[in-house]
């Protein structure tokens, strides 16, 4: 039980949550804390105060409601290493640690906003919408558009993200990223795919300042899924749309070249998956 | 799961394959169950695995403060003005530090005293201590180090080692920690092949889990104690005596639990800082870092570039080798004048070579101070010099295994810097004991790229790499490598007293075998290192074992003498007769008494010393810089997805020279774990340094293999005891790192056909094709000129101020 | 109390408290600086090396293995931790884990080694009978720089072919 917290709510109902937030502009939500914590350790994120989610029920779990699934911001990314999305469920089982993905929620996931952020390439190939949640009501927006800059979103300061929906893929869906170990890695670059009746979608983390896809690619990747244009084709298609960082983990080269790889190869997949 | 098809026996000698995990299957070589050649589990386990055992992050104390440390975001800047005035204001601050304020002398140092304990005007790396506070609790202290004003003026930061020897000077002493420079033979000889390359390697941290951490307090005499997770006792007790002006007898240390160390414990970091707070408030003071300031404040292994040129025979017979080497020591000498002539003298490699030129140079530069890690500058040597025995099989068409078995080290031979390998040399053993494991079978486990799934759709290509090196075990070029041990038994309660740093390796288990194994103990206990007893040196270069496990073992026989000779006396018998085995006592091999009940009530005592012969500076005439040398052989197995540069490694096969076998299980233990940390150097691990500014100081963004990353290993093991130790023992904890380097970049190698001469091998150097490859020339034969003397030819004299290896280390002569 | 503290209840093995933390502080300093809980160990304070990993019933679900360097310390008013003193028996008494990481060399420095047990204990809770690469699956959040990780997938092997056996009729 919270015995006394001036600068520390603990709401158990979103308009609770609401209430805390309003009463205390200066702190931040957090949900899990994976973010937030070492942020606020380390990279000198500053604040007055948390309003935590842990305890909105209604936030967590996951339904399916007309053909979409309704993931509530608060679900643990543990919970969705079992989604029936399989885009979700690779880039889901793929995020920090076993130990990180007890606490790390989609919400968190998706207002961190960082380009690499594991999620959000499957979210953007996906068609995800998000719930955005103020005490006049709830408004929904598409995911793609909705981070603006690294860390910025579109997220207005008395809203909440409530909800994930993600369209239940009826094709193809995958996810895939690369770093310098074989586990417990930030993405140097990552690749989501949905293909669906044939049309290619994908989307790239850490290919720009935000997660990113481009019509050309898509066309590009579907015309290689139907055999109509080469590997080759790809690959031009994607350098031509992505803009990497370059950094100490890998130059904007090598993210160039291996987000076309990777791109290829999750097309070869769908093929494999379609033949 | 590891070695279970192992060959039994290499070479005709004893043979000892792993696994022998569990001292319910330890090995029957007839020693007592817990003895000597045994699984005995270690006796701090238990506490361990209940989460019980005491760390330096779990000191406290009544009353205690918590120090914090200011340190320098600049890489090189003149100090124009601090302020202490309102850090010293604020409620619970009760001290506030700075160079002005250190009562002794400023300088520190484990060779050269080059190091301020606090910046002294002039900071020369980013992170160096500027000042220290001690604050009621951990904010508060904050609080204070933000209030510190500090006016910086930005000097131009040396941070290119290249540009070291011509740059003005960034210390007073010079940009130069140490050259060397010399020949044998005739280097200008030439075979039909020669090949070289520049090879390139990362900055490694030894990340050591467990963050700096101690507690220090002031003690009724005046003097200070400390509690703290370090390598070296003594060598942190005579700095702090410096620093406070404090003679040895009033500063106290004590060893707190430590959780790794790897080398990066070796020099002082936080040690006397919390000592002069301390005796500054009169109060008890605890530091401990965070994880990023432990990567700002301990040593790294030097980075470095290595130049070499091999030329053999037709045969692959090598007939000269030249190399060049350049380390980046940072902004002070910790132990950069002493790694650089372990790189330099051992890029022979585990080969003979009778013909080669040599120099070295280890640098000061504005970036992060290097020193003491884990293979301490052989690592670097042996990437190079492994490179170079492939780069000369591939030109030659020889088989890999086939080249290194020709130019193989034996018994006998001389080495490049004059020292004879006189004792077992078994470079051939280890090679073709390697060669015999068994290859991994079945399909892959693993893909490259793990759990990031990159792999499906693309396409994985295996290779197999070879290595051997050399490692120089113990202190060397006159630095005394000594330890002393306390040992008592009374009622079959035997207890060991050294000032010897348990860090994991397992120095308390062999402790305990000795002393059961000598004494026919019952129990053991190994008390906690502290400075009431002398040094024991530092736990490393793979030398505890050696120098403090003998120790244990010279004062364990002084101890049984003197239990055996009262008994003789009482029972009338000649000591000479009485034996001990498995605590028991025979007389002419008839059970007597057990040693528990031998003399009731009686306590007998020894405090035994152990020294290694001198060693010599490199050029001496004596001809003797190492103690000894431990010889390994691996060979990797690699999965590399070569359109993205990712790498699996599925297996590492080892086969080291080890001596004896003295524990199964924490053999294995350093074997597996050394090669892990050397796989992390070949493939992920770099501390990245951009304009004097470490870019990655935390566990996200360094790299340290995880359980995924891990191969099999298979381990097996030559047992030609070393002479002069007891049960022919010797160190082991460095070969299996040293090797591990270059066999995983050379199945890299082989796996993509690259030349991959840098590591880590960063994924794009794979993908984009990055790096040059050694440059083969065919030549015409010239053997080596008869007039050329063929012993050692040093450039330069030695150099007398090397230093010394910060207390009793001190060379030899005036 | 300060205005930027709060006070909350918290059980850490069987132990109920009340604690006055700063808001921001994590779940691993209030267990270690204000409880003198000690078994979770500090390695990097950013959710990287699972030595603070502990077991903990937040409210939030079903109880589970975390980071508590990650959790704000907090947000678990009301809740349950179970630290490695919980894993074992009363009297010192090792767990079948436990046991495994000692016999099977699993522990060298042993800064890591709390974490791993609990991980470990977890996982074996929920698959008795893991692949090796089901445990490296559940384990690559826990980092060891000692032993090169062989010793501890042997020990978990050994651990579970235990408690196998123990079931059997």
């Amino acid at each position: 039980m919270l015995l006394a917290a001036p600068c520390f709510a603990l709401p158990e109902t979103v308009g609770e949550a609401l209430t805390a937030l309003a009463d205390r502009p200066d702190a931040i939500v957090v949900a899990g804390g994976t973010e937030v914590m070492p942020d606020l350790l380390w990279r000198n994120r500053r604040a007055a105060g948390f309003v935590s989610l842990r305890r909105v029920g209604a936030l967590r779990g996951t339904t399916t409601v007309g053909g979409e699934l309704v993931i509530g911001a608060g679900t643990p990314v543990a919970a969705l290493t079992g989604a029936p999305d399989a885009g979700l469920r690779a880039a889901a089982s793929s995020l920090g640690t076993p130990l990180v993905r007890t606490e790390a929620t989609i919400g968190g996931n998706v207002v961190s906003a960082l380009p690499y952020r594991n999620l959000l390439p499957t979210l953007l190939a996906g068609g995800a919408t998000l719930e955005l949640t103020s005490a006049t009501g709830t408004r929904v927006v598409p995911f793609d558009g909705f981070v603006t800059a690294p860390g910025r979103t579109r997220l207005a300061e008395d809203e909440l993200l409530t909800a994930v929906r993600l369209p239940v893929p009826t094709g193809f869906a995958d996810y895939a990223k690369v770093g310098r170990r074989n586990a417990q890695f930030v993405a140097t670059v990552s690749v989501a795919i949905t293909c669906r009746d044939g049309a290619v979608r994908l989307a790239f983390g850490n290919a720009g300042p935000t997660p990113l896809r481009a019509d050309a690619v898509d066309t590009a990747a579907t015309a290689l899924f139907a055999h109509r244009a080469t590997a080759e084709d790809l690959r031009a298609a994607v350098a031509a749309a992505v803009d990497p960082p370059e950094d100490t983990i890998a130059s904007a080269a090598y993210r160039r070249h291996a987000l076309g790889v990777l791109t290829v190869r999750l097309v070869t997949r769908a093929q494999g998956a379609a033949a | 799961m590891n070695g279970g098809g192992a060959p039994s026996g290499i070479g005709g000698r004893t043979p000892s394959s792993s696994p022998l995990a569990g001292s319910g299957r330890a090995s029957g070589r007839g020693q007592a169950h817990s003895g000597i050649g045994s699984s005995v589990r270690r006796p701090d386990g238990p506490a361990k695995v209940r989460g019980e055992f005491s760390y330096a992050g779990d000191l406290a104390a009544e009353g205690m403060l918590i120090g914090d440390t200011l340190r320098s975001p600049h890489p090189h800047a003149r100090i124009t003005r601090i302020d202490l005035t309102a850090a010293r204001a604020l409620p619970g601050v009760h001290a506030v530090l700075t160079a002005d304020d250190v009562p002794g002398d400023l300088h520190v140092g484990l060779t050269l005293r080059d190091e301020p304990v606090l910046a002294d005007r002039v900071v020369r790396y980013a992170g160096e201590p500027v000042a220290v506070v001690a604050a009621v609790d951990a904010a508060t202290a904050r609080r204070a180090l933000r209030a510190i004003e500090v006016d910086y003026e930005p000097l131009p930061a040396l941070t290119d080692p290249e540009l070291a020897r011509d740059a003005d000077p960034v210390h007073p002493d010079g940009n130069v920690y140490r050259h060397v420079a010399y020949s044998c033979g005739d280097p200008d000889a030439r075979g039909v092949v020669t090949v070289e390359n520049t090879y390139r390697i990362g900055m490694q941290d030894p990340a050591f889990l467990a963050p700096e951490a101690g507690l220090a307090w002031p003690t009724p005499d005046g003097g200070v104690a400390l509690d703290v997770a370090t390598q070296w006792l003594h060598s942190d007790q005579r700095q702090i005596g410096w620093a406070t002006g404090l003679p040895p007898e009033k500063v106290h240390l004590r060893l707190a639990g430590v959780g790794g160390a790897f080398g990066g414990r070796e020099d002082v970091t936080l040690q006397v800082h919390a000592c002069l707070l301390a005796l500054a408030t009169g109060r008890p003071v605890k530091v401990e870092y965070t994880r990023e300031e432990s990567f700002l404040a301990h040593r790294q292994r030097h980075p470095g570039s290595i130049w070499l040129r091999h030329s053999a025979d037709a045969d692959g017979r090598i007939v000269s080798v030249e190399g060049r080497v350049l380390l980046d020591g940072g902004a002070y000498a910790s132990t950069s004048p002493v790694v650089i002539t372990n790189t330099v003298t051992l890029l022979q490699g585990p080969y003979r070579v009778d013909n080669g030129r040599f120099e070295g140079w280890s640098v000061r530069t504005n970036n992060p101070s290097c020193g003491a890690m884990r293979g301490f500058g052989v690592p670097q040597a042996a990437f190079a010099h492994e490179a170079q025995l492939d780069a000369l099989a591939s030109a030659l068409g020889l088989d890999p295994v086939e080249i290194r078995l020709r130019n193989a080290l034996q018994r006998g031979d001389v080495a490049t810097f004059g020292q004879r390998f006189d004792a077992p040399t078994p470079v051939r053993e280890v090679i073709e004991g390697v060669a015999r494991l068994p290859l991994p079978e079945g399909p892959a486990r693993k893909a490259p790229g793990g759990v990031g799934r990159s792999a499906e759709g693309g396409t994985v290509r295996r290779g197999i790499g070879y290595a051997v090196s050399i490692k120089n075990l113990a202190f060397s070029e006159g630095h005394v490598d000594e330890s002393t041990a306390e040992v008592s038994l009374c009622d079959g309660h035997a207890t060991v007293h050294t000032a010897c740093a348990e860090v994991g390796q397992g120095f308390v288990t062999v402790a305990e075998q000795v002393a059961r194994t000598v004494l026919g103990a019952s129990t053991v206990e190994v008390t906690q290192p502290d400075t009431l007893v002398a040094s024991a040196g530092s736990t490393s270069a793979s030398r505890q074992t050696m120098a403090s496990g003998t120790a244990v073992h010279r004062a364990c026989l002084a101890v049984r003498d003197r239990l055996l000779g009262r008994l003789a006396r009482a029972h009338g018998l000649d000591a000479a007769e009485l034996t001990i085995a498995d605590g028991v006592v025979c007389a002419a091999g008839k059970p007597l008494t057990s040693v528990a009940a031998a003399a009731p009530g009686q306590t007998f005592r020894a405090t035994e010393h152990f020294q290694h012969p001198d060693t010599f500076p490199l050029g001496s005439p004596e001809a003797r810089m190492y103690v000894g040398f431990g010889f390994s052989a691996q060979r990797a197995v690699v999965d590399v997805d070569v359109e993205l540069g990712l790498v699996t490694v599925v297996q590492i096969a080892s086969c080291q020279d080890v001596g004896t076998v003295v524990n199964p299980t924490q053999l294995l233990g350093q074997i597996e774990g050394g090669i892990v940390q050397g796989m992390g150097l070949a493939l992920m691990e770099e501390v990245v340094v951009i304009d004097g500014r470490i870019t990655n100081p935390d566990l996200q963004d360094y790299l340290i293999p995880t359980i995924v990353d891990a191969p099999e290993i298979v381990s097996t093991y030559v047992t030609d005891p070393e002479p002069g130790m007891p049960h022919g023992w010797k160190g082991v904890g460095e070969p299996p790192l040293v090797t591990a380097v270059p066999v995983v970049a050379a199945a890299v190698r082989a796996a993509t056909g690259l030349p991959l001469p840098a590591v880590p091998i960063r994924p794009e150097h794979i993908a984009l094709g990055i790096g040059a490859p050694p440059t083969v020339t065919w030549t015409t034969p010239r053997p080596p000129d008869p007039s050329r003397p063929p012993g050692v030819v040093v450039d330069e004299e030695p150099d007398a101020a090397l230093g010394t290896m910060a207390e009793e280390g001190a060379p030899p002569g005036p | 109390m300060t205005p930027d503290e709060v006070a909350f209840e918290l059980t850490v093995d069987g132990v109920r408290h009340e604690v006055t933390a700063r808001w921001s502080e994590s779940l691993l300093t209030v267990l270690r600086d204000r409880l003198g809980v000690r078994g979770p160990k500090t390695g990097c304070a950013h959710g990287r090396c699972g030595a603070c990993a502990v077991r903990a019933d937040l409210g939030d679900g079903a109880p589970h293995v975390l980071c508590a360097c990650l959790v704000p310390a907090a947000t678990a008013a009301g809740g349950s931790v179970a630290t490695i003193a919980s894993i074992g028996g009363p009297d010192g008494e090792l767990s079948d884990v436990q046991e495994a990481f000692l016999a099977e060399g699993a522990v060298q420095c042993g800064i890591c080694t709390a974490g791993f047990v609990t991980a470990a204990t977890e996982l074996l809770e929920t698959n008795p009978d893991p692949t090796r690469t089901e445990i490296e699956a559940a384990l690559y959040g826990n980092l060891c720089r000692c032993t090169g990780y062989g010793r501890i997938v042997a020990a978990v092997e050994a651990a579970a072919r235990t408690r196998r056996q123990q079931e059997a009729p």
